[in-house]
């Protein structure tokens, strides 16, 4: 076995050479235009060169067996094929890894020596990088699977991709730990080796075992469905009417509802109040033009505690992933075009105050804390009580907000400044709003929501006028009035979906409520979501909730719920009879015949593509009875019943007298 | 254990909807040099595969050293050598590099016979794979077949573009290898003086059908080629049973024909022929005749209607 690891070793370390070189020169175009967040800039890079390295060395790696006679050559060895394959597959994970780390490990060696970055360096902010890493292992079995794999049409080759390109995707925007990128990574390369050992034993060898047949099945079905939402995809693109439609608020506080059509390539906007009814105001309007870029109020400032929010919507809204720089370290800008920082400042998480760097340097200049400053090579600031809340959510503001206390950060002046200290009712939010010079802070407690100057002084405090467990809240301060506007939101998933705007007196006092009212999607879009019901598993649904097939894959499940699931009853209906069909085609057991057809009745139209790719279509032969195709080797005929019979004699047989015919074992 | 180190019952294989080996049973005695016969395309090689356990059959089944080809256990594989066609190795490999790799897994390793083989074939150690000649190569992996000293020896088509010398040297290199007596040895090939030369068994494929199964010497007396003279032209052929090829010549009949009986015999007379002689004939003519026999009567039907002036060949 260690003779095939080695052979590996030396046979593929090109590839691997080449792999490491071309990731050194991509990362060395990097160094050249680095930025503070150059670690993060390089998962630009990784996260498409890691996945492409594996699925290349799984191919080329396999690439010398797909010859018959190389075939031979290779495993017919007094080694079982099984540990043949382990040590390809330890050669090849050693040389995939290898060549990777290698230039994350030189970024990092560079970006960790003083005056390369002007920020803060942290070990956690390598961890995207190893992620794209170590999610190339799926690629890398997917790529053998390519290779080995016999598949009929060249587009069901490509199927076993499907899988690791749907953990990337959820790795990239929906995972919110390292460990649990790494361990879906390690499942998914898990299901890979086991689908490609499967392959790769028994390769002219007889079947696959049932885990193989199902870890192939799991590689290929993410890839089927792939396949089918891209025809969707297709077929809308001979749509020639689309509809959209939003709300805006103007700069005196009214609801617009903002209408824009494309019709043949023809786009456009109409602008109406919540009834339909048109606004003089806005006739002939068009909102995108960039001379009218400020028509409408824009609500910057986010008031609620993203521990609320649900996944897989968190780590979209609130950011809260381990790609997400936040979470190492925050930028602290001093929110006004007037003012020039001589330095860039950093909310450093894991050390809990804020550190000033020399953007020529880029050498610490000192770091804050709540006693204020502390040069360069001095014990340091004080340090902050812990981490800032929502700090995704509050870039760009200059309140620093905390469980218990609120700072006001003024860079300019080198310190920061309390300005609301709350004891028994803890601070969920805050953030500013209106002029940067003469602006509006806003704390959200668990049950008040107070206005507040940037010195600390009370304008109003008002009981807080959404329900934070249910509700999220934007901010935006009215112009010319300077009244307060909140636009609340029911949480995704909620049962009930109230969408309001309150606008408030500079006192506090509540002016107006506006209950906006919701958009009813229009026929183009149920006729998309009805196609999507047809492809849409029966064993997804009570898996997923009707929420994030609205929010997250912009479907209309919640208007029309009973067509919905008609349709995608009838289609799985339909696909258990299409497997009947191919089972009787493939000559399948009855028991394996139905276990298919419910199994696809479950996984629907993408099971029976799924199917196509794992069942093996059988030979068969023209019967000599009744001239039907019958399986070879059957005994008897299943269209006539005839039993087999041997290639008549042609008279030119030479055999040995004792010549015996044995039976198949 | 029994009698043959190889046993093939009712093996089938299709690749899509084309049969390649077709209810296939063969036996191939153990100590035997076992010539595997047939035209381009009539399954050889996928017979070989299957037998192997490289390819899973369609139908049928095959053990070899008594072992079902589909499991061989590794101790199995280690005593079974086989030299695919095409001569695969590894491209970057020198010689000591494909021993050292190869000799790792074999636990009995004849290095003065590796060495001996390579002499035979004159293979510079140096010389990567990649760069060596066809004959080097076939001698490397020759060497890296034999050395193991396998009780087995599979070799599909050996020879195949090789030139005279060094076909030669691989047919020393076999002689050498079969002086372990107990040693089975199974060869397809095209070339019949190699199979004259080595082997004492055969086995005829014709398109996906075993046709024949025999030693050589059995062979050679169940075809038998006959020349009719007649006072004008030959009359209409009766219905002959084992008639692989008939050519007229003038006012003569030469017809080839396997398993003659009293039966064929009574039916050749009964054309009333002034004479009916056997003629010798070699092994080569025999296998064409045995193989082509059809085809190449059909070909010549042909040229001689292009050429009937000369009507030599009908």
């Amino acid at each position: 076995m260690m003779s095939v690891l080695l052979r590996e070793l030396r046979e593929n370390l090109k590839w691997a050479a080449i792999i490491c070189a071309a990731l050194l020169v991509l990362f060395g175009h990097e160094i050249r235009t680095a930025g503070p967040m150059f670690l993060f800039d390089l998962t630009r890079t990784t996260i498409f060169m890691a996945p492409l390295a594996g699925l290349l060395l799984g191919v080329l790696q396999m690439l010398f067996e797909t010859r018959q006679d190389n075939w031979g050559f290779v495993v017919h060895r007094p080694l079982s094929r099984s540990k043949i394959f382990i040590a390809k597959s330890a050669a090849g994970l050693i040389l995939l890894f290898t060549s990777l780390l290698i230039p994350c490990a030189l970024a990092w060696a560079w970006a960790v020596r003083p005056s390369n970055l002007a920020i803060p360096v942290q070990f956690r902010m390598t961890l995207p990088m190893v992620a794209d890493v170590l999610n190339s292992a799926g690629f890398y079995f997917a790529g053998m699977l390519l290779t080995l794999r016999r598949a009929r049409w060249f587009g069901t080759r490509l199927l076993p991709v499907g899988l690791p390109l749907a953990a990337s995707a959820i790795i990239f925007m929906f995972v919110p730990e390292f460990w649990q990128a790494a361990l879906l990574s390690g499942v998914v390369a898990s299901i890979g080796a086991i689908a490609a050992e499967g392959i790769f034993s028994s390769q002219g060898a007889g079947s696959m075992s049932a885990p193989q047949n199902a870890a192939l099945g799991a590689m290929l079905y993410p890839g089927a469905i792939g396949v089918l939402i891209g025809l969707m995809g297709f077929s809308q693109t001979f749509n020639t009417i689309g509809h959209w439609q939003y709300y805006q608020v103007d700069k005196k506080g009214q609801l617009v509802r903002q209408t824009l059509t494309i019709n043949h390539g023809e786009r456009s906007v109409q602008l109406t109040d919540a009834a339909g009814q048109p606004m003089p105001e806005y006739a002939g309007v068009d909102p995108d033009d960039p001379a009218n870029a400020n028509l409408f109020i824009r609500f910057n400032t986010h008031l609620f505690d993203p521990k609320i929010i649900p996944w897989p919507l968190t780590t979209i809204m609130a950011g809260e992933t381990y790609r997400s720089p936040d979470n190492s370290v925050v930028t602290l800008r001093p929110n006004s075009r007037n003012i020039r920082l001589p330095f860039s400042a950093w909310y450093d998480i894991s050390k809990r105050v804020i550190l000033l760097y020399d953007p020529v340097s880029k050498l610490q200049i000192g770091s804050i804390g709540p006693s204020g400053f502390a040069p360069a090579r001095t014990e340091g600031a004080s340090r902050f009580p812990d981490s800032p809340l929502n700090l995704f959510l509050q870039r760009g503001n200059r309140v620093l907000s905390f469980d218990s206390i609120v700072y006001w950060i003024e860079l300019d002046q080198r310190r920061v400044r309390p300005i609301f200290t709350s004891a028994d009712d803890p601070v969920m939010s805050a953030g500013e709003v209106g002029p940067p010079a003469n602006p509006l802070v806003l704390v959200a407690t668990r049950h008040r929501l107070y206005g507040l100057h940037s010195d600390g002084k009370t304008q109003f405090a008002i009981p807080l006028p959404f329900d934070p467990d249910e509700s999220t809240c934007d901010a935006a301060l009215l112009p010319r009035s300077s009244h307060l506007l909140l636009q609340t939101y029911s949480i995704p998933g909620h049962q009930s979906s109230l969408h309001q705007i309150m606008e408030y007196s500079e006192d506090g006092t509540l002016l107006k409520t506006t209950d906006v009212p919701p958009i009813v999607g229009n026929e183009q879009k149920k006729f998309e979501s009805a196609a999507f019901a047809a492809i849409f598993p029966v064993a997804a649904r009570p898996l997923v909730a009707t929420w994030i097939v609205d929010d997250v894959l912009d479907v209309r499940l919640g208007e029309i719920p009973k067509l919905f699931a008609g349709i995608m009853w009838a289609s799985a209906i339909a696909c258990a009879i299409l497997t009947i069909l191919i089972a009787r085609r493939t000559g399948l057991t009855l028991g394996k015949m139905i276990a298919w057809t419910l199994v696809n009745l479950l996984l629907g139209l993408a099971g029976v593509l799924t199917m196509l790719g794992i069942v093996e279509w059988p030979a068969r032969e023209r019967c000599a009875t009744c001239a039907q195709n019958r399986f070879v080797g059957r005994p008897k005929c299943s269209a006539c019943g005839a039993s087999w019979e041997a290639e008549p004699a042609d008279g030119r047989e030479i055999f040995e007298p004792d010549r015996v015919v044995l039976q198949p074992i | 254990m029994n009698d043959y180190a190889i046993q093939t019952r009712h093996l089938t294989r299709y690749f899509g909807r084309k049969r390649v080996v077709y209810d296939l049973n063969l036996s191939v005695p153990r100590g035997s040099v076992f010539g595997f016969l047939g035209r381009n395309g009539s399954g050889k090689t996928t017979t070989l595969r299957m037998v192997l356990g490289l390819i899973a059959p369609s139908w049928g089944s095959s053990t070899i050293l008594d072992h079902d080809s589909q499991n061989l256990p590794s101790d199995v594989r280690a005593r079974i050598g086989y030299l695919a066609e095409g001569h695969p190795v590894h491209g970057w490999m020198r010689v000591q590099d494909a021993r050292a790799y190869q000799s790792s897994f074999f636990p009995k390793w004849n290095n003065r016979l590796f060495n001996s083989v390579l002499d035979f074939f004159r293979v510079d150690p140096k010389t990567r794979a990649r760069n060596m000649s066809r004959g080097e190569r076939a001698g490397l992996c020759l060497a890296m077949t034999l050395a193991p000293e396998p009780d087995l020896l599979i070799l599909d088509d050996p020879a195949i573009g090789l030139d005279p010398v060094a076909r030669r040297s691989l047919l020393e290199s076999m002689v050498l290898a079969t002086r372990k007596t107990d040693r089975t040895i199974i060869f397809s090939s095209h070339l019949l003086a190699d199979i004259e030369r080595m082997a004492d068994h055969i086995a005829v494929l014709d398109y996906s059908i075993l046709r024949a199964q025999c030693s050589l010497e059995t062979f050679r007396s169940c075809v038998q080629q006959f020349v009719l003279r007649f006072d004008e032209k030959p009359p209409q052929l009766p219905p002959l049973r084992g008639l692989i090829q008939c050519i007229v010549r003038g006012n003569q009949l030469r017809l080839t024909l396997v398993n003659v009986t009293q039966e064929t015999r009574s039916a050749l007379e009964s054309m009333r022929p002034i004479s009916i002689d056997a003629a010798p004939i070699s092994l080569e003519d025999a296998f064409v005749s045995y193989l082509g026999g059809s085809i190449e009567s059909t070909a010549s039907q042909e040229i001689s209607e292009s050429f009937e002036p000369i009507g030599g060949v009908k």
